[in-house]
This record gives structure tokens, C-alpha cells and sequence, in this order.
């Protein structure tokens, strides 16, 4: 089995708000999806998850509301407002850019020590 | 949602977040089950995944951006507990508190009164002053110089920049109806209620074709005249009455407390009215000149257009007006050399309050000691260096709030009384009474005091040598 690795930095945000996009969601369901869509490399750290889902809606990137799940339970649904589809755009591109960047540094090393 | 949503709604969240959480360890728990675990182990395992509930929770807390504004409601309500356990104590702090800050408002007051507030009229940062002015005159001995009344014509119909008016010091003696009586008269241009802004209470102000020789006399009274004379009679306007032998028509009521440089006149008549023989010659100056910049004109305009129109006019009468010129400057009040005096004064309670700020703050580290470990244990318990600091902070504004809310009573009772001892007339006397600024002032220096004697105590919290401060308190 593969080993585990930490979320970097201020990326916990980005995939939740890319999850959220997708459709509106329970915060147990963010967890979850996150990790099968990732193939349980990255590990979420679940204690990190809900004050993270609270610090979007706060600044305004995530809306929630108080929904009946299938099973008949109220759960906290979280959706994207306008401004978090903003802020997801952007991160996302900014992301893409700096592994780009980091893959292309990468590989000259490799070229110059052979 | 806005931070005082958030606060206000503090309940409904703690509710909606609980809930949040439980239904996330009861959905793990339940998946578990159904991979065939048992349940209590499911539940444990849910539990160790979250990384403990309350831990979560106040993570999610601190996100709120409240917590900081929750705490300071703990330790208000924590200083008044402790304030009321030592009655002694509190009385000591407040009471010292209060003579140091009411001292200070009431001084301040006056200071607020005679020197800061605004002349009362309309718009009075464009209201500006004329005086006359010739390179020999010493200011400095003699005073302004006023203007002479043909110069103000020549003025008032030259200037595109002001709007200008003049009023002139004379007195009379009122015989009908009623006792006769001298009052103290203004002789004014037919527009000084409206350049100053100020509208009449009762009846219309002088006309422009009343404001000249041999036109019908008319005359305006001033407020605590027509009280002391007419009773507050309304129907005085209309009526006449007879000044210095002649019979004007009282055509209006000034407004009440409405001063002209300083003093509340008696009675006001038109300038152009009068026919003596200083009011004929240009080197006689005895008008003095208030104006209103126009819309869009600003100071140095109306004092390089003033400027013009003298150098035109001392050409035009040499014997007169040569070498005489006119000098436009901010219109403010009057108050001679109190100034000085107040500054005096208001540094002096200042003085006092430090002086009372330094001896709350001793009792304050007198109490310090026997409350040491008190604090100790709450670091301890994992106070912070900074959060003891807030604490003993919140403590010492509370102090320094209600002292200074009774140091306000205190001045609110003192101020007639002490402006009655002023010794002489204090200019202003009616401007000075407690009003926002005065209020703010107040908040301001108590909140200062409280910080200033807070400190000390605030930074002797005990943070190291905790065994030592159980030990030596066991």
C-alpha cells in the first residue's frame, strides 16, 4: 500500500471548494470524496476539514443550508456562491501553474546530473 | 453574516455545530457497521478519525472571528464580580478615580465652551472678519482697526468675493412704553442676519430700502430684551417704541442667545440710518465688518480682491485713505487672554489625574500580590502571557469607565458653580455645558487612565516561577 502524504499548505481550501462545485454536500461527503478521488493518497485530515468548511463559508466562498439527506437526517449542505466559483477558478489556475512550474525545474536537475 | 450575527446568533451556532459534527460520526459510524464492524468499536473508530469532537469545535470557534469579543464579555463580567467582592477596595479606586476625571471634564468643559466650539452660525468656517489696516497701527497695543462706513459701501458694492456687513456699538435710553431704560443698541447693514445665517424668531429682518438716512425707523429687539421688557409678548412686534426721543417701529425678535462679538445687544437698528458725522468721513472707523465668502471663493481670493479695491480707493481719496488697506482673516470669537489662562488649567487637572492614576494603580498592585495566585493558576491551566494581560486590562478599563461615568455626574453637578467662581466675566460663559465632546473627552481619559494604571499590575502577571508562587500561597 502506498504511503500517505500530508496536504500542502492552503490546498486543503482548493479541493474543498472543487468538491463543493460539483454539487451541494455534506461535510461527510467532502471527506469521503476526497479521499477515493484522490486514491487515498492524500490524506484529509478530518479535524482540519470542518473549521476549514467554516472559514470559507465565513469569508463568504461556501453557502450553507440545512437539508434532509436520503436517509431522512438533517445535514449541513454546503454549496458554491458566485465569489467562491471566483476564488476556485483563480486558486485553480494558480495551482496548475506551480506545478508546472516545480515539474519543469525538476527535470533540469535531472538533465544536468546526468 | 456580519461578526455580531455571528455573536448574536452564538447559541444557534453551538447548536448547528454540534449537530453538524454528530451527524458526520454517526454517517462514519454507521459505513463501518455496515463493513461488518462492531458498533462500539465503529463509534470509536469514527471518533479517533474526527480527532476528537471538542478539539474540532474549538478550532471552529476560533474561525468565528468572535473570540476575542466573547472573551472580553468573560472578563467584563469576571471584573465586576471581583470588584464587588472587595467593596472596600472599589469604593477607594472609584472615588479617586472620579475627583481626577470629573476635575478633568470640567475643565475640559470650559476649555470645550470658551475655545472649541464653533461661533453659533450658520456655516462659520466661511464667515470671515475685515479690519482696516495702516502700516503705523500696532495691533498688538491698539487692537483692530474698524472700517469706515463709506469704505464698507464702496466695499460691499466692489467685492465679487464676500458678502459683507457691518455693525456698529451705540447705546440710547428706551423711554415708552415702560420705565426708561439704557440699552445696549447695535446699528447693522440690513443683511447681517442672513450673511451670518441666523433667522429671526419672530418677524422679518431690517430692508435694504430701510437701511438708509431718513428712511422709517425700524428696530429689531434681542431676545432677553424683549423677554425682560415685553413679558416674551409676541404681539411686541408691530408696536412702537421710543428710543433716544424718536419713535421706531419693532419690526422683529432676535433669536435667543444671539451674540454679536461677544455680547447679546439689547436692540438692533439700521446702519444706514444714522446721520451723525462720523458715519460721513472716510477717516473715522468705526464700523466693524463681518462677511461671508461666497460660494466657490476662498479666503486668499477675497483678500487680494480687498486688496484691489483699497489700493483703488487710496487712490481715489489720498488725504484718507493712502497707505490704508484691509486685512481679511477666519472670523472667531473673541475670548482676550483666557486662553491662555485655560491651557493653564487643564494642564494642571491633568497633573491631578495622573496623580490619582498613580495612586489606583499602587492599590491596584497592592491587590496584585494577594491575587498572584489566582493568576498563577490560570497559567497553569494555559493562560496565555497575553491573554492575563487583556485580563488584567478589561479590569482596569472597567475601573477607569466608572470612574469616569461618576467623574461625569461629578462635573455635570460642578460646572455653573465653578464657572460662577470664575473670577471677572468668562467669555463664551453660555457656550460651556457638556455636549458630545465633552462626553467623548471624558470616555477618552478614562479609558487612557485605565490603560495607564492597568499596565503596571497587567505586566507583573506572574508567568514563570509558578512552583515558587504555589508554594509560597500553599
Amino acid at each position: 500500500m502506498q504511503e500517505k502524504s500530508d496536504l500542502p499548505q492552503g490546498t486543503l481550501d482548493l479541493l474543498i471548494l472543487k468538491v463543493v462545485a460539483l454539487g451541494p454536500v455534506h461535510g461527510y461527503a467532502i471527506a469521503q470524496r476526497l479521499e477515493q478521488v484522490s486514491r487515498g493518497v492524500v490524506r484529509v485530515p478530518q479535524g482540519s476539514l470542518y473549521p476549514a468548511l467554516h472559514r470559507l463559508e465565513n469569508r463568504g466562498l461556501l453557502a450553507a443550508d440545512w437539508e434532509e439527506t436520503e436517509s431522512g437526517r438533517e445535514a449541513k449542505f454546503y454549496r458554491l456562491t458566485r465569489k467562491g466559483r471566483t476564488q476556485l477558478e483563480t486558486e485553480a489556475a494558480s495551482w496548475q501553474r506551480l506545478i508546472e512550474a516545480v515539474g519543469l525545474v525538476l527535470k533540469l536537475s535531472e538533465g544536468g546530473a546526468e | 453574516m456580519t461578526w455580531w450575527q455571528r455573536l448574536w446568533r452564538r447559541r444557534k451556532m453551538e447548536d448547528q455545530l454540534e449537530k453538524e459534527l454528530r451527524f458526520h460520526l454517526d454517517q462514519h459510524a454507521s459505513e463501518l457497521i455496515a463493513h461488518g464492524r462492531d458498533p462500539q468499536e465503529a463509534r470509536r473508530q469514527a471518533r479517533l478519525a474526527l480527532g476528537g469532537a471538542e478539539q474540532v469545535k474549538e478550532k471552529c470557534r476560533d474561525v468565528r472571528g468572535t473570540r476575542w469579543l466573547e472573551d472580553l464579555l468573560q472578563d467584563f463580567r469576571y471584573a465586576i464580580r471581583t470588584l464587588r467582592n472587595q467593596p472596600g477596595f472599589a469604593a477607594a479606586a472609584l472615588l479617586t478615580l472620579a475627583l481626577g476625571s470629573g476635575a478633568t471634564t470640567v475643565m475640559f468643559t470650559v476649555f470645550n465652551g470658551v475655545l472649541l466650539k464653533p461661533l453659533p452660525y450658520r456655516e462659520p468656517d466661511r464667515l470671515v472678519a475685515v479690519h482696516g489696516h495702516t502700516d503705523t497701527w500696532n495691533t498688538e497695543v491698539y487692537g483692530q482697526q474698524n472700517v469706515a462706513y463709506f469704505d464698507l459701501l464702496d466695499c460691499q458694492r466692489e467685492s465679487r468675493s464676500l458678502a459683507m456687513v457691518g455693525w456698529l456699538n451705540s447705546g440710547g435710553i428706551v423711554g415708552e412704553p415702560g420705565i426708561p431704560e439704557f440699552v445696549d443698541r447695535r446699528e447693522v447693514s440690513s443683511e447681517l442676519f442672513s450673511v451670518l445665517g441666523v433667522p429671526l424668531l419672530r418677524g422679518r429682518a431690517f430692508l435694504r430700502e430701510e437701511d438708509r438716512a431718513g428712511a422709517a425707523p425700524v428696530i429689531i429687539l434681542g431676545y432677553s430684551f424683549w423677554q425682560r421688557r415685553f413679558a416674551g409678548n409676541s404681539p411686541a412686534v408691530g408696536l412702537s417704541l421710543v428710543l433716544d426721543g424718536k419713535s421706531y417701529t419693532v419690526v422683529g425678535i432676535a433669536p435667543p442667545r444671539f451674540r454679536l462679538d461677544g455680547d447679546e445687544p439689547d436692540a438692533f437698528t439700521p446702519l444706514g440710518q444714522d446721520t451723525e458725522g462720523y458715519m460721513r468721513k472716510r477717516d473715522l472707523h468705526p464700523v466693524g465688518v463681518v462677511a461671508r465668502l461666497q460660494p466657490g471663493a476662498t479666503l486668499a481670493q477675497a483678500s487680494a480682491e480687498l486688496a484691489l479695491i483699497g489700493g483703488h480707493l487710496a487712490e481715489q481719496y489720498p488725504h484718507s485713505n493712502a497707505g490704508r488697506g484691509f486685512v481679511v482673516s477666519p472670523l472667531r470669537p473673541d475670548v482676550g487672554d483666557v486662553r491662555s489662562t485655560l491651557w493653564l488649567l487643564l494642564g494642571a487637572v491633568s497633573l491631578l489625574l495622573l496623580i490619582a492614576c498613580v495612586n489606583v494603580a499602587s492599590l491596584l498592585l497592592a491587590r496584585a500580590v494577594s491575587r498572584e495566585r489566582e493568576l498563577a493558576m490560570r497559567v497553569a491551566l494555559g493562560a496565555s502571557q497575553g491573554r492575563l494581560v487583556r485580563q488584567c486590562l478589561t479590569e482596569s478599563a472597567v475601573l477607569g469607565l466608572s470612574g469616569g461615568v461618576l467623574g461625569v455626574l461629578l462635573a455635570a453637578i460642578g460646572i455653573r458653580p465653578f464657572v460662577q467662581f470664575w473670577p471677572g466675566t468668562l467669555p463664551r460663559a453660555d457656550e460651556v455645558q457638556l455636549d458630545w465632546r465633552v462626553l467623548l473627552f471624558a470616555i477618552a481619559v478614562s479609558l487612557l487612565a485605565g490603560l495607564l494604571f492597568g499596565l503596571a499590575p497587567a505586566l507583573r502577571a506572574p508567568v514563570r516561577e509558578l512552583e515558587q508562587t504555589f508554594r509560597a500561597g500553599a
